[in-house]
């Protein structure tokens, strides 16, 4: 798969399309009670970041000199302290692409945790099975049609019947959330309303919800519509400021993590969003410490740290999880890009992290320890750091719902919880 | 859909309506339909069920059938409607290709193109020249192919080269291909400077082969995911295709962007994929490989099912898929003739309203049912564009390979839907600008609210509502001044579930 669009190639396209988003500014904090038991968990905001990230180029093994022996043109210098133009030093052994560092202070303050040589253990190198694989929550298995967050909503103990009890941000709803329990997809909350010739918007509503009341396919989704417009008609999105000195970067991905933070702030229920950031496919020219990835890098943890420090106190009772279908191929190819692999890395941010800690056993980047020979091998199943969250962040205990077919965990000590 | 006679009746006032309306309109219907004037007297009355059978067909191979192919349909029968749409060259379209005229980088080679790319011209006016083709075209069916087999061979736009590049495999790939056999499209495309650039098989060569088009070609173009290939089966295809790459790749001058076999970057060694010792024959290995997918068993599956899920069902049962690629495998992948057995099949005939309309489906549907006149069509087209995009739906905008989905559970999304009923209503009130819609010229003959439903219903659905939708808008209708409310009315029709479907 492509998607090695340059920011470049974006902003052209961006002003061919005459973008002109209806963004939402501010919506102050509004106490909507969700209907049903609130859940006892974390908010759960999951990143996916679609293309397959390169992940030994977001965080660097500067201490497994195989990596530069891979890497002529792609690897990031080992870590001089002071310097914007190599690693940036974790614990001696892994360092953050320069790119990262709005992720350094979380890392510090121990509310970041990093696994590395992680993924899902299915060997596919196609980016639509490891997406709908790892998305599902059953490696190689086809059968069950349901997402990991899916189910994990289903089997929660409590109720809650808000329609922003699952938000898919971007308009589409990510294949993670698919389930019994109905999901909002969202772009922008200023424009999530109805429209029309205003002295009939009553009646035309009331019609409209008559006719997709006569059992059409479609009824659910509209029931939900007009129950999410509901709730977002009553909360005021003008002059919405991020706190904690938040800079959501100006992008399709920034404006959705901003979004979700204005949804959690107004308390009307919300227990898992699910964000998408593409791009990350970089079989050609992917940049070392300037170019493709490192600009992805920079609004991917500008994006994150923004969510962290603009939810403030609330961020005590979130947690962020991130991951992307495969790794990339260890050995660096021709144009200067990479090509698809195995093992990746995964970022876990939140107040209830275990933080400032590189989690997994790493294999080595030696050519007998590669995957298939070429690959970083996965010793971490993707689905025990999905497992651990689900477990103790979001309460629910129900792992074997969750992801049928896996047991043989494995509690890596990620978060706090029982 | 039942239809009585009072209900033809009314169709056939509609018909008038419509030819009256085309002088606003580009002279598109007139150069092609008799005058329909004399329609009701001559037209003998069909049987019902063929009737429900013509509107059903007609709104799947196009992109909203109007009144004016309905009654060629009735008129000249729906086989020989179905035959005239599969050899499109036969249809005049001198109003279409009339308006092309106006997009001047179509015209260009790919380096002249390039010089203007800053401007970002040559995406602009490739979008714009294919959303007029879907509003205006007489060759619907035809569109409705060359957007298929755009998704099928997925080229984003965006990517680099691809701005410059795109128009020239839209020109001379899909377009004369659409309806080919498979095999030649096949060949066409993997000859595609803009597939070459956007997949990375321009770059590749035999000291770093770059999978990246490899995977695809077979993964996605031909034989799917769970055909049983390896990654070694990737890897050997990625050598055998070394050296297929473009002219100018680097410098990008005056001789950019042609197809270009580079002996000097291909692996000449032996190469073993798919269960093939492949000997060093440079171009000719690809040819091979090329050949071998097209005809292989699971290209016949793959592709029979990508046709059925786009013209049938999201999910047609495996007996149909198996009977079309023993279409596919008897006529060696004759795409017409795949057609012609999906239309004539008991699983299309039995699928009326299952399809959900895509963005693209939904909105062009709207423009053409609603004789939407674009008053300036390159600017008015980029409005247009600006709603697709917010629906989420711009053609050649999708950046993965796998082309834009063609599911039901991915574009019927709480904010899919609330922005199907805004931007209805925006169109109908004539608030897009640059589009004008005359509500009053289709409803010309209607007296009362109960008509006004029923025409519109008519020409937006191509039958009437059934009968609890159609009472809820007729009491809508009714409740307030109609001629006023019409807007509203219309907006109700094109907002409802029935108009979602196609």
């Amino acid at each position: 798969m492509n998607t090695t669009i340059s920011r470049r190639d974006f902003l052209k396209l961006a002003g061919a399309f005459a973008v002109a988003p209806a963004l939402p500014t501010w919506m102050p904090r509004m106490a909507f009670a969700p209907q049903g038991v609130e859940s006892p968990g974390d908010i759960l905001v999951v990143v996916f970041q679609r293309g397959g990230m390169d992940g030994i180029n977001a965080v660097i093994p500067h201490g497994d000199a195989d990596y530069y022996h891979n890497r002529s043109a792609l690897a990031i210098p080992e870590p001089e302290d002071g310097s914007d133009q190599t690693g940036i030093d974790l614990d001696g052994f892994f360092g953050l692409h320069p790119s990262l560092r709005p992720l350094k202070d979380l890392w510090d303050e121990k509310t970041l945790a990093i696994v590395h040589a992680v993924g899902s253990p299915d060997p596919t190198h196609s980016h639509f099975d490891a997406m709908d694989y790892m998305e599902r929550g059953t490696p190689g298995e086809k059968s069950i049609s349901t997402g990991w967050i899916g189910r994990h909503l289903q089997t929660a103990a409590w109720q809650n019947e808000s329609p922003f009890r699952a938000i898919g941000m971007g308009g589409v709803m990510q294949a993670a959330l698919r389930g019994p329990i109905p999901v909002t997809t969202l772009k922008s909350i200023s424009d999530f309303h109805l429209q029309g010739d205003v002295t009939q918007l009553t009646e035309i509503r009331a019609r409209l919800e008559s006719l997709y009341n006569l059992g059409s396919s479609l009824d659910g989704e509209a029931a939900d519509t007009f129950n999410a417009v509901n709730i977002l008609d009553k909360i005021d999105v003008n002059n919405y400021t991020p706190s904690g000195g938040a800079e959501y970067p100006e992008t399709e991905f920034g404006m959705a993590m901003k979004q979700v933070a204005q949804i959690a702030k107004a308390e009307i229920g919300l227990e898992v969003a699910c964000v998408d950031i593409g791009g990350w496919d970089t079989h050609n020219q992917q940049g070392q410490l300037e170019g493709e990835l490192p600009t992805l890098l920079n609004e991917f943890s500008s994006g994150l740290a923004s969510l962290y420090h603009d939810l403030g106190d609330r961020a005590k009772r979130v947690t962020i999880v991130t991951m992307s279908e495969f790794g990339r191929r260890v050995k660096e190819n021709a144009s200067d890009g990479t090509d698809h692999g195995h093992g990746n890395c995964m970022f876990v941010l939140g107040g209830g992290v275990n933080g400032g800690k590189v989690y997994g056993q790493w294999p080595g980047l030696a050519p007998e320890k590669l995957y298939e020979g070429i690959d970083l091998d996965i010793t971490t199943d993707y689905r025990d750091v999905l497992g651990e969250v689900v477990e103790k962040r979001l309460k629910n205990p129900s792992l074997a719902d969750v992801f049928p077919a896996y047991t043989d965990w494995k509690n890596l000590g990620i978060v706090q919880g029982s | 859909m039942t239809i009585s006679r009072r209900d033809f009746l009314k169709m056939s006032g509609m018909f008038a309506a419509w030819t009256a309306l085309s002088s606003c309109a580009p002279n598109v219907t007139q150069t092609v339909s008799p005058p329909t004037a004399t329609l009701a007297p001559t037209l003998p009355p069909a049987p019902l069920e063929d009737d429900a059978l013509i509107v059903h067909t007609l709104r799947r191979m196009s992109f909203g059938a109007t009144p004016a192919m309905f009654e060629k349909a009735r008129r000249i029968g729906l086989e020989t409607f179905i035959e005239e749409q599969l050899a499109p060259e036969s249809i005049p379209d001198d109003a279409t290709e009339k308006m092309m005229g106006q997009f001047t980088t179509l015209e260009m080679t790919a380096g002249e193109r390039f010089k203007l790319d800053k401007r970002g011209l040559p995406v602009q006016e490739l979008i714009a020249a294919t959303l007029l083709r879907q509003r205006y075209s007489e060759r619907q069916f035809f569109e409705m192919l060359v957007d298929f087999w755009s998704d099928h061979f997925n080229i984003f736009i965006g990517k680099s080269a691809c701005r410059a590049l795109k128009t020239d495999d839209d020109l001379k790939v899909i377009r004369p291909n659409a309806l080919a056999k498979f095999r030649d499209l096949l060949h066409a495309s993997a000859h595609s400077p803009a597939m070459l650039v956007y997949l990375d098989q321009a770059d590749s060569r035999a000291e770093a082969p770059n999978e990246n088009y490899a995977r695809e070609l077979m993964e996605l173009h031909t034989i799917g995911a769970s055909a049983g290939y390896s990654q070694q089966d990737v890897m050997e295809v990625a050598r055998v295709l070394t050296g297929w790459s473009i002219t100018g790749l680097r410098k990008r001058r005056q001789d950019f962007g042609s197809f270009y076999f580079n002996p000097e970057t291909h692996d000449n060694g032996e190469k073993h994929a798919l269960g093939m010792t492949i000997p060093p024959g440079g171009e000719n290995e690809g040819m091979m490989i090329l050949d071998l997918l097209a005809s292989h068993p699971s290209a016949a599956q793959f592709i029979s099912r990508k046709l059925a899920r786009r013209f049938i069902s999201d999910s047609p049962t495996q007996g149909m898929v198996d009977s079309l690629a023993q279409v596919f495998t008897q006529t060696d992948g004759d795409i017409r003739a795949l057609l012609r057995a999906l239309l004539a099949s008991d699983e299309f005939k039995a699928s009326a309203g299952q399809k959900f309309k895509r963005p693209l489906d939904f909105f062009i549907s709207m423009l053409r049912l609603t004789d939407a006149t674009i008053t300036s069509n390159a600017r008015s087209a980029r409005r247009v564009q600006e709603y697709l995009r917010l629906l989420g739906q711009v053609p050649f905008t999708w950046s993965p390979p796998n082309g834009f989905p063609e599911s039901q559970n991915y574009w019927a999304t709480t904010s899919g839907l609330l922005d199907r009923w805004n931007f209805s209503n925006l169109l109908v009130s004539n608030q897009i600008r640059g589009v004008e819609v005359d509500l009053g010229a289709l409803t010309a003959d209607a007296a009362s609210a109960e008509d006004i439903v029923d025409v519109l219903s008519l020409r937006f659905l191509g039958e009437l509502l059934p009968g609890d939708a159609r009472s809820i808008i007729v009491d809508f209708a009714s409740s307030g001044n109609f001629d006023e409310d019409l807007p509203s009315i219309a907006g109700l029709i094109l907002g409802s579930p029935h108009f979602q479907m196609r």
